[in-house]
């Protein structure tokens, strides 16, 4: 009866050391974005920047705005463009998604989840000039923040759950 | 017994240690390479607007085009590295207006003294422009200097990691700014830089944007009207009806259409005249079943019934299964590119499945120059080494938005192809755009 209960909790020891050296490496692989599963022969030969800037705008806009109407997805791609065309932002749409603490998505990292395709098509829309945001800059949603600074933005519309602000 | 739990116990403590310490070195770790990442901004910000500084004293005191010319492009150079330092700072959401605004003045000042650099100096207007500019950067890179130095000697840098937030996504909810040294250090400059008088500049920032759509203001009914009007039929018992409004410079009326279970399409109204900016239809399109001249085809036809003017294709994009045609307006043989009209076709059934014509209601094109030189003559300013192969009359817009009537010339050049604009009054090469293959 003895030995089996030392054996027990000695099996319950190494166990416990098992469990932590998975989180250790479960940890250590935080933060690694999610490789695509897309087999070589369906990968196009040769991406130009064009569908680089597409593909990581509708990223944004998959990771921003699930859930949200059309308008609002194109919305969301609107207000990325019009930051890049603002003397006040960063002049490229990687520079404006990746400014430090701007986007929430890039924080915890659903940003690198690939975008589906209504996200790309809104993407799209966005690239060829369609702004449902009417010229805004920023966007947040009433019921998850409680930064004073971004409410006191004028607003110019409401899409879905998102308010955008100039 | 009692040895073998001693035992299981310490393996137990023993994991625990390893585990938490794993979780701090891997914590330590990220911190220090984010912290190293603003710093790295940070610092190269401050030799970037030190040498912007150097730049600017030295283009007040050239008098040769050989040393403007040089000056302006390495101040362009510095002003395009600063703007990235400042988009890779932890700044989002503070008010840095006077110090961007300050680079975006420098920027515009340094392209257009570089564009009217043909053989004279920059005229005493751009010149006191500058010297202001300069006054400005003196300031801001004193004080950059300093914070440099104030951060070396008083706190360690690394102490400025503990200031750096625990969580993204807590810093983004906070008080933007409030939390980061090097943030607080630049909104002091910010503060500093309010006794400045604005730069006196030819061309404000304001004229970066472009005209916008008039006319008189319209009813939530009458936007439906004009969105029915517009709309394709694509089915029996279409529901309109004005869902949203926006303010701002252009207001408009957002008027959705319901056909039974598909989700809406959203036309967007202008409240000023009516005019219909946008139309998006969310449909996937989920195969090819059209060629694209028949898809062009459903374009043309799409405008011809809205009864657009003469129009002619520029491009065509096929992506998502849509295919993108751009049209502009061609008015007795001219093409106006600042009326630009795209509308999007499902590659399956031909039905249109969006618009954008906002610059085309926002330019209205009164001809009001002749042209002074014939294509023939326009041709001569061409570079020699390119291989001519179509020419045609073009209005197009330069960086102020302002209408310039040019001779528009296809050309080839080694293996790429090139659009060049020779202005009709002057000879001035206008624009080039690069033909995508």
């Amino acid at each position: 009866m003895k030995a089996r209960l030392d054996k027990t909790f000695l099996m319950y020891g190494v166990l416990c050391l098992a469990v932590c050296a998975v989180l250790i490496i479960y940890a250590a692989n935080q933060g690694q974005p999610p490789q695509e599963q897309a087999p070589p022969e369906e990968r196009k030969p040769r991406l130009t920047i064009k569908d680089n800037e597409l593909d990581l705008l509708a990223r944004a806009v998959h990771a921003e705005a699930k859930g949200e109407p059309y308008e609002g997805k194109v919305a969301v791609a609107a207000v990325i463009l019009n930051r890049v065309e603002h003397p006040e932002f960063p002049n490229t749409i990687a520079g404006v998604i990746y400014e430090p603490l701007a986007f929430q998505v890039v924080a915890n990292g659903t940003i690198n989840q690939p975008p589906d395709e209504v996200a790309r098509q809104a993407a799209y829309d966005a690239l060829h000039g369609v702004d449902p945001s009417n010229g805004a800059l920023y966007f947040y949603n009433p019921a998850k923040t409680q930064n004073r600074w971004i409410r006191s933005r004028p607003v110019l519309k409401q899409i879905g759950r998102h308010i955008f602000t100039s | 017994m009692h040895k073998l739990k001693i035992t299981g116990l310490f393996i137990l403590i023993i994991g625990l240690a390893v585990f938490g310490g794993s979780q701090y070195y891997i914590n330590r770790t990220y911190r220090l390479q984010l912290e190293a990442g603003y710093r790295r901004a940070f610092r190269e910000l401050a030799v970037h607007i030190d040498g912007l500084e150097a730049e600017l004293s030295k283009l007040l005191v050239a008098n040769s085009p050989t040393q403007q010319f040089g000056g302006l492009a390495n101040i362009l150079r510095l002003v395009y590295a600063a703007q990235a330092n400042l988009g890779q700072l932890p700044a989002y959401g503070v008010n840095l207006t006077r110090i961007k605004n300050l680079l975006a003045y420098i920027q515009t000042a340094a392209l257009e003294a570089a564009q009217g650099m043909h053989s004279v100096q920059p005229a005493s207007a751009m010149r006191d422009a500058f010297a202001q500019l300069y006054e400005q950067v003196q300031y801001v890179n004193a004080e950059l200097q300093a914070q440099l130095t104030a951060g070396e000697s008083k706190a360690s840098w690394a102490s400025w990691r503990g200031l750096l937030p625990a969580s993204l996504p807590q810093a983004a909810d906070s008080s933007p700014g409030s939390r980061y040294p090097l943030v607080q250090a630049l909104l002091m400059i910010e503060d500093g830089m309010e006794r400045f008088p604005d730069p006196d500049f030819p061309s404000e920032l304001k004229r970066l944007k472009g005209p916008l759509p008039t006319g008189e203001l319209i009813s939530a009914a009458e936007a439906v009207a004009a969105a029915r009007a517009f709309v394709p039929e694509t089915a029996a018992g279409m529901e309109l009806a004005v869902t949203n409004q926006s303010e701002g410079e252009f207001p408009t009326y957002t008027v959705t259409v319901k056909v039974g279970d598909q989700e809406s399409i959203a036309v967007e109204i202008a409240k000023a005249g009516g005019h219909v900016l946008w139309m998006i239809n969310p449909r996937v399109v989920r195969e090819q079943r059209l060629s694209e001249a028949e898809m062009v085809g459903f374009a043309r036809q799409f405008l011809k019934d809205r009864e657009f003017p003469e129009v002619e294709l520029i491009e065509t994009d096929f992506s998502l299964n849509r295919l993108m045609c751009s049209f502009v307006v061609s008015e007795d043989g001219v093409l106006i590119y600042p009326r630009l009209v795209k509308v999007q076709v499902a590659a399956d059934n031909g039905e249109i499945v969006g618009y954008q014509g906002l610059a085309y209601q926002a330019f209205a094109y009164i001809r009001t120059t002749t042209p002074v030189l014939s294509m023939e003559q326009a041709r001569a300013y061409v570079i020699e080494t390119a291989e001519i192969l179509e020419q045609r009359p073009a209005v197009i817009l330069d960086p102020n938005f302002e209408q310039k009537l040019t001779y528009e010339f296809r050309v080839k050049h080694g293996a790429d192809q090139f659009l060049i604009y020779i202005n009709a009054e002057n000879g001035a090469e206008e624009k080039i755009t690069r033909v995508e293959p």
